[in-house]
């Protein structure tokens, strides 16, 4: 690299380049967030707790129900003004199992009626032959009877006409789905016996039978949904008196049905030996069949809702599981963070900790870029440092009079270079380049350092192994909501997480506001690249590869100005999260290799690449499966585990805040920080992600300054 | 003030070998081409749970359930 005297040319006016997100892009993602939260809601629909919803009380109020449904037998045919009924006959049984099927229960039923060879009629509910279609499949393959049992198991006579069509209609397509079959046999759900008819279930059975539907009630329940119920007392509940038949009521689903089985076992060899029969629905109405073929219609719309929910099953199980594993990473990584922070700490309390002290002159390089509001300042902060400093104010092809507003400013140890415009890493370049001494220190042209910063900065390379040095990053502007939060951000990001990265040796980025270098771990990486748009992380990684141990000093503070509004935040974070991207693929390598740089790849590479790339890409998905869990989970314990993890992060910001001796006052804008910033943020990322799959460049993007910085600094939120 | 001539020090300067970028475009066209795959697929999710719900609103069953005037049961 050269630096020469040259004529100053006019320069044309650096190309504008303007972050496109084009609108089919957020249209995309629209949609898939759709679509997860449709995976959810058809989830949350089908494995909804069914129990919840209780019975109502049998009242006695009779009178619109026929004499000849409250004297007649449990097989009811109505069309609304006649009314016929089935008993079983002496000695005939039917066993009817409800709320099925069960992944667990059917199989050990199915096993026992094989075994006996005798048949059954199961009562499904919807949802779970969507769930369970082979089980579905495997009981009428096995020639038992299937009835309707309403898709999610809700007390009818409560709900309005809609629902009650949707939960008939939609378990006969995932009955059609699920076998090929639809059935004319229904059982209200918290039905009883005949006795148990009252004017409210009435109007239901009085409906589906209009519809064509017999209504089957039971004469014995076997009471097998009763804990502690032994097989003695189900035997005795479902023996009938002198020899009469009767349509028996167990369960293969919806609770604990342990007892059902191994009732069974006990129940049908002693009704056989008494003489009775097994018989089925269909025989004793005299049909054919209960399970009549489903039309061609009915097994396409059946087989995309079984296909639904086979989908939103699985996806929620995974994404569950996805979610508990990440937890748990999370709170691992927190913890150990905490306490490498801590032991950093405890390390900057000791004196001399990097040897003698390091008085030797360095250099300063800013680089510039159109930065007339705020150069002076920056200069004016440099030549009050207790370091010796030669300063070398770098202006990129600056257009608006930075490169004289330095020069204007007459201090003897500054040297002021004026380049054409060619970027930040190449500005950077050219005052390495110009520098001459060991260490370089380099910053933004929109930073202001205390006098001391650059002196508390430079004195770990009193250690020969250390290559270099990550200062301590303030925002000096905390005004308003939006640079309030990267505050909160900066303090956690640098007291913290930078604490724990020096202690682990695996600091990815040592900041373009606040770093310094040795010239010679400089010289060996061949300086900055502009391969990335993150110089400063692809530097930094780059030097630790090299085998330069990189540290964190936190008393070398630099004050610099946060974006203010979203546009330009998003700008900013934009190129962050895109340059980090670029540079951690730039070094995937590291991952694999040995000493210094391996660490650091299977250490900061996958930090990188897991907490501040994947997670946060399932962010959205993770909001939604909160609103997710406050309607289908038990919403106080979704919303106590949500707080849980609030909890955590409030205590390790407060930590953070005490490392740096911060007030504690923008702390309780944490949970705010949850419902706007980190949307903003993650959206952000995944415009990144989406710009580095499909390989668009990115430009620079000039934020715009307020300036003033050193009196923000005198007036405003130091200690 | 000291005037500067320089030059990215990088064999690929502008040329279009920065980490990600792909001059050839088609990158780009397959992200597209995936998302509107996804779109495509997560319309059809929807528009499957929807058209259950929607396309189905009769109750009434085409082949009915009935009691015969001599089964095998007692008839009432």
């Amino acid at each position: 690299m050269a630096v020469y005297q040259s004529e100053k040319k006019p320069q044309p006016s650096p190309p504008v380049r303007r972050i496109k997100a084009p609108q089919p892009r957020w249209i995309v993602f629209a949609v898939l967030i759709s679509l997860f939260a449709s995976i959810l809601l058809v989830n949350g629909l089908v494995q909804g707790e069914f129990t919840q919803d209780g019975a109502i009380e049998s009242t006695a109020e009779t009178s619109n129900v026929p004499a000849e449904a409250l004297t007649g037998g449990p097989i009811i045919q109505t069309d609304g003004t006649t009314t016929s009924t089935v008993s079983a006959g002496a000695k005939q049984i039917v066993l009817t199992f409800d709320d099925g099927p069960d992944p667990e229960y059917t199989p050990e039923i199915l096993e026992v009626l094989a075994e006996y060879d005798v048949p059954a009629t199961f009562f499904m509910i919807g949802s779970e032959i969507a769930k369970y279609p082979d089980l579905v499949q495997q009981v009428v393959d096995e020639g038992h009877e299937i009835g309707i049992h309403t898709f999610t198991h809700p007390e009818l006579s409560g709900k309005n006409d809609w629902r009650r069509t949707v939960e008939m209609r939609e378990t006969q397509l995932a009955l059609a789905g699920a076998a090929g079959v639809t059935s004319v046999i229904f059982r209200p759900p918290y039905s009883s016996t005949v006795a148990a008819l009252d004017d409210t279930n009435w109007s239901v059975i009085a409906e589906m039978g209009e519809a064509g539907y017999l209504t089957v009630v039971n004469d014995l329940d076997s009471r097998d949904w009763e804990s502690g119920v032994t097989n003695a007392d189900i035997v005795e509940a479902v023996t009938p008196d002198d020899g009469e038949g009767a349509i028996l009521l167990f369960h293969d689903g919806g609770g604990d049905r342990s007892n059902t089985a191994a009732a069974l076992r006990t129940v049908i060899p002693a009704l056989l030996e008494q003489g009775y029969t097994f018989t089925t629905v269909a025989a004793l109405s005299g049909m054919d069949t209960v399970n009549p073929a489903a039309t061609t219609d009915e097994r396409v719309l059946g087989l995309s809702l079984v296909g639904a929910v086979q989908i939103a099953k699985n996806t929620t199980t995974w994404f569950a599981a996805l979610l508990i594993g990440f937890g748990v990473l999370t709170i691992a990584r927190l913890g150990l963070m905490l306490v490498l922070g801590w032991r950093h700490a405890r390390r900057s309390k000791q004196a001399g900790v990097w040897g003698a002290p390091y008085t030797r002159p360095v250099t300063v390089v800013v680089p510039a870029y159109n930065e007339k509001e705020c150069i002076a300042d920056t200069v004016r902060s440099l030549a009050a440092s207790t370091h010796p400093v030669r300063i070398i104010v770098v202006d990129d092809g600056s257009t608006d009079g930075t490169a004289e507003i330095a020069e204007s400013l007459g201090f003897p140890n500054v040297t002021v270079i004026w380049q054409p415009n060619a970027g930040k890493p190449a500005a950077l370049n050219t005052g390495i380049a110009a520098a001459d001494t060991d260490v370089v220190v380099m910053m933004d042209g929109d930073t202001v350092f205390e006098p001391d910063t650059v002196r508390l900065l430079v004195q770990p390379f009193a250690d020969a192994r250390i290559g270099a040095v990550a200062g301590n990053a303030k925002v000096a502007n905390r005004t308003g909501l939006i640079a309030l939060w990267q505050h909160i951000e900066y303090v956690v990001g640098f007291s913290i997480d930078r604490r724990a990265y020096d202690v682990m040796q695996c600091m990815a980025t040592v900041p373009g506001a606040i770093g310094a270098f040795r010239r010679e771990a400089l010289r060996q990486v061949d300086g900055l690249s502009d391969d990335t748009l993150a110089e400063d992380t692809d530097l930094t990684i780059a030097i630790i590869r090299a085998g330069w141990r990189v540290v964190y000093e936190e008393q070398a503070r630099a004050w610099t100005e946060a974006p203010t509004t979203v546009r330009q935040l998003w700008k900013q974070r934009y190129r962050w999260s895109y340059g980090t991207m670029q540079a951690m693929w730039k070094h995937r390598r590291a991952l694999t290799d040995k000493g210094a740089s391996g660490k650091f790849g299977r250490r900061g590479l996958l930090n990188l690449l897991l907490f501040q790339t994947l997670m946060p890409l399932l962010s959205p998905l993770i909001d939604v499966f909160l609103i997710y869990g406050l309607f289908f989970l038990d919403p106080v314990e979704t919303a106590i585990a949500w707080l849980a993890m609030l909890a955590v992060q409030m205590i390790s910001t407060v930590y953070a805040f005490r490392l740096d001796k911060e007030s504690l006052r923008p702390v309780w804008l944490v949970p705010l920080q949850q419902f706007v910033y980190r949307q903003l943020m993650y959206l952000v990322l995944i415009q990144s992600v989406l710009a580095a799959i499909g390989g668009i460049r990115l430009g620079w993007q000039k934020l715009n300054r307020a300036g003033g910085l050193s009196a923000l600094m005198t007036s405003g939120p130091r200690k | 003030m000291i005037y500067a001539s320089t030059k990215l020090h990088e064999n690929s300067g502008d040329s279009g070998a920065k980490v990600f970028v792909d001059n050839t475009g088609k990158r780009r066209k397959l992200v597209v081409l995936s998302g509107v795959c996804a779109a495509v697929g997560a319309v059809i999710y929807i528009s499957a749970v929807v058209a259950g719900l929607v396309q189905s609103p009769q109750i009434e069953l085409t082949t009915k359930g009935t009691v015969s005037t001599s089964p095998s049961g007692s008839t009432r």
